[in-house]
């Protein structure tokens, strides 16, 4: 018996004490929706999971899609043989490529039934390989290849060689629900991504400007929404018809007000369909001071707007590199790239107002008499994409 | 709804899409194959390749086909120039297919890269381009009809210019907008290689060809099986060339018809945006010497996309310009035509076909006015 398994190990909710199966659960959850349409087993031990009996030509998709499940910590495309001191030198031997190198052998030894300890068969299954394999030294402080013998209770053992490390976090769903407002940005998709790996369900809001926006523009939006999924699994994406509000921020407020107030207006929309749909924190993709409506002073202006609900600005802190360098490896980053207009670039004024003052906002928000009425009738007619994780 | 984003594409003629099936479905086979069936496919392209030399007004043996007008470019200007070294000259309005690819040719190759001035309705200047020419230059590119704006080029006489000034220099135009739209032969123009497309034409896309003078002796552009005359090799887009030679033919018998009728429509557009709204519109296109089928203008403060969308919410499909580029954030073509300030994001282009009708351009106009209505109090400026 040989055969080819995923070995998963779980990170973060290892700390969980009492709690731990609720995490434990979710994680398992999530992880059996990413096999829902794979033949295989997935299989439970007290610290570790296994997939195992799958097609082995599907090894790169399935450890693609676990690299994606937050709550895991790291992967290893192992062999699981019968445990026999054979089985345990030939399949080494398969992990050991033949050139000139350095190299060391790990056991980890559960079964205390067997004759030798970890030490000892370490050191025969070295000795085998070292006979096998001329380019070889033992070098047991910085190996170039460690491969590692997992010793199970049962008769079989785990040979494998690479760490290869998964999103981590913890496991979506464990957190609640946030609503992301998503732009067509680099920033929006990368918070959505960071609340995701804290446990969040997502949902998304997004404003749309037609004529000033496009179909393309909102296309690149489900895309974007789409691509978050893989993360966080199903996301509800709310698409906001905006353009009248933005017409009526135009007519009657103060040019250099203008960002301020729509982004006031936003986040106070954003609230309203996060909490009829459950959701406990809004999220936000703002960078203290990247943009004139994201310096301190405006964050205030902006915040004063949310009634209830916390808002969670989980790049806050980040440079614009490093935000962009997390949009290319989480896969937004070409996406965003895209140059349809935004709405929030609609109407952009000279000289938008850096430093805001609340007072001045609120005055001028109030100058658009019937904005209560234009926000109910944008939220009536919000149209909402379902989009499920493509596997 | 009306469609007027004709130099984008066209629909394709339903006799089109029938010789399509017939050599896709039943006449299948591949033209180089030794059994019968395949000389039928074989004498369809042929046919077609007849169809296709007498709209450019040329040998069949001149015309090779390729997937593109694009290709067609490419094609030109990476395996056109005998010169080693010298200047390479395109004009400031040049399809993105020729800039770009001339430009890259020329950096890697190490030529010089040479831009021709236009005047703001996309019409290169005459007295500027001839100063360029000298015995240093390689290769020119000047297109027939510009897609921005429908500026006729005079290549019959830059085409002469360059013949006196430049002895080793190769010509090529770009004729995507004008094949089977003006009256013309590639022999008259004097060129050396001449790019046309199948789907400006209402001929299926993904086919085109390319006029090569028989003075010219290119290498390859693909290698492989042979085909065209060894010059173009892949087996043979039977279908959609078939359908591009009945297009050809269809287009080109008509084509003094069409540009007289569509002349009309170009002025009393062009007429009515000037006297309506004048101090807000800037026209592009100069009706005296331009192709038929395209009006291009630039609005000060509403974007150009704006009212696309607007106008598209009315039923009326129109361009902001080249439909290749307006996805990229092209500033060329805007500063090439002098536009700047508000208009320069504010540019639309209406292209007709010859079923465009007057009724057509009414209903554009109506909507416009209704989109300048709206829009206009909320312009950019």
């Amino acid at each position: 018996m040989k055969s080819k398994v995923i070995m998963l190990r779980f990170g973060e909710i290892f700390l969980k004490g009492r709690n731990k199966s609720f995490f434990e659960k979710l994680l398992i959850d999530n992880i059996k929706a990413k096999l829902e349409d794979v033949q295989c087993e997935f299989v439970r031990t007290q610290n570790r999971y296994y997939i195992e009996n799958y097609d082995e030509s599907l090894t790169g998709e399935l450890v693609s899609r676990m690299k994606k499940v937050f709550g895991l910590h790291s992967l290893s495309v192992a062999t699981k043989v019968e445990t026999n001191y054979d089985a345990l030198n030939e399949t080494a031997l398969e992990y050991a490529p033949d050139v000139e190198t350095t190299f060391r052998i790990t056991v980890n030894r559960a079964d205390k039934s067997l004759d030798k300890n970890s030490a000892q068969i370490a050191a025969d299954v070295g000795a085998y390989v070292l006979g096998k394999r001329k380019g070889y030294k033992v070098d047991l402080h910085k190996p170039n290849i460690e491969i590692k013998i997992d010793i199970r209770e049962k008769g079989y053992s785990y040979v494998f060689r690479d760490i290869e490390m998964c999103a981590q976090g913890m496991p979506v769903g464990c957190s609640g629900s946030g609503m992301l407002l998503l732009s067509g940005g680099f920033d929006s998709p990368v918070a959505g991504y960071r609340m995701a790996r804290r446990g969040m369900n997502l949902c998304a809001i997004h404003y749309h400007s037609f004529p000033y926006t496009s179909e393309q523009a909102k296309q690149k939006v489900v895309d974007l929404a789409q691509v978050l999924t893989g993360y966080a699994g199903a996301i509800k994406l709310f698409i906001v018809p905006f353009t009248q509000i933005q017409f009526a921020i135009h007519e009657k407020c103060r040019p250099d007000y203008m960002i301020t107030i729509m982004r006031r207006i936003m986040i106070d929309i954003a609230e309203k369909v996060a909490v009829a749909n459950g959701c406990g924190a809004l999220i936000t993709g703002e960078s203290l001071g990247q943009v004139a409506s994201q310096t301190l002073q405006s964050l205030t202006v902006t915040n004063d707007a949310v009634n209830a609900l916390p808002v969670f600005r989980p790049l806050i802190g980040m440079d614009k590199y490093e935000i962009m360098k997390t949009a290319e490896e989480i896969g937004t980053y070409k996406l965003s790239e895209l140059p349809y207009q935004d709405c929030c670039t609609v109407f952009l004024p000279k000289n938008p107002v850096i430093k805001p003052s609340l007072e001045i906002a609120k005055k001028e928000q109030a100058k658009i008499e019937n904005l209560e009425a234009l926000v109910n009738e944008a939220i009536s007619n919000v149209e909402t994409v379902v989009l499920k994780p493509i596997s | 709804m009306i469609y007027l984003d004709n130099a984008a594409t066209t629909a394709m003629f339903s006799q089109c899409l029938d010789i399509y099936k017939k050599y896709a479905v039943d006449e299948y086979f591949n033209p180089s194959a030794l059994y019968a069936p395949a000389l039928t496919a074989a004498k369809a392209v042929k046919c077609a390749r007849e169809q296709i030399a007498k709209a450019l007004g040329c040998a069949s043996d001149n015309v090779v086909f390729t997937a593109s007008g694009s290709e067609s470019d490419n094609f030109a200007i990476t395996y056109g120039t005998r010169r080693k070294k010298g200047k390479i000259i395109v004009s400031a309005t040049e399809h993105a297919a020729v800039f770009n690819c001339a430009k890259a040719f020329a950096e890697s190759r190490g030529y010089t890269f040479v831009v021709a001035p236009c005047d703001n309705y996309g019409r290169v200047k005459n007295d500027e381009f001839v100063k360029l020419l000298d015995e240093e230059v390689a290769f020119v590119s000047v297109m027939h009809v510009c897609n921005e704006t429908g500026a006729l080029n005079d290549i019959k006489s830059l085409c002469a210019e360059v013949r006196k000034r430049c002895p080793d220099a190769v010509f090529h135009s770009d004729g995507v907008q004008a094949f089977c739209k003006l009256k013309f032969s590639v022999k008259d123009l004097g060129v050396d290689l001449y790019s046309v497309s199948g789907h400006k034409i209402h001929a299926p896309k993904g086919v085109g060809a390319l006029y090569i003078s028989p003075k010219l002796n290119l290498h390859p552009f693909i290698y492989g099986g042979g085909q065209e005359r060894n010059l173009r090799s892949g087996t043979e887009n039977v279908a959609g060339i078939c359908a591009f030679g009945y297009a050809a033919e269809r287009m080109n018998a008509e084509v003094a018809k069409t540009f007289e009728r569509q002349k009309k429509l170009q002025k009393k557009l062009t007429d009515r945006l000037t006297s309506e709204y004048g101090g807000f519109v800037r026209i592009n296109t100069d009706v005296e010497r331009s192709g038929s089928n395209i009006v291009s203008f630039s609005m000060n403060g509403i974007r150009g996309e704006v009212m696309l969308h607007f106008l598209e919410s009315r039923g009326i499909i129109v361009g902001t310009g080249s439909a290749c580029s307006s996805k990229k954030a092209a500033e060329r073509i805007p500063a090439a035509l002098g536009l700047n300030g508000a208009y320069s994001e504010g540019t639309l282009r209406i292209s007709f076909d010859e079923t465009t009708s007057e009724s057509d351009i009414d209903a554009l106009l109506a909507a416009f006015a209704d989109g300048v209505k709206l829009l206009g109090k909320y312009r950019r400026i």
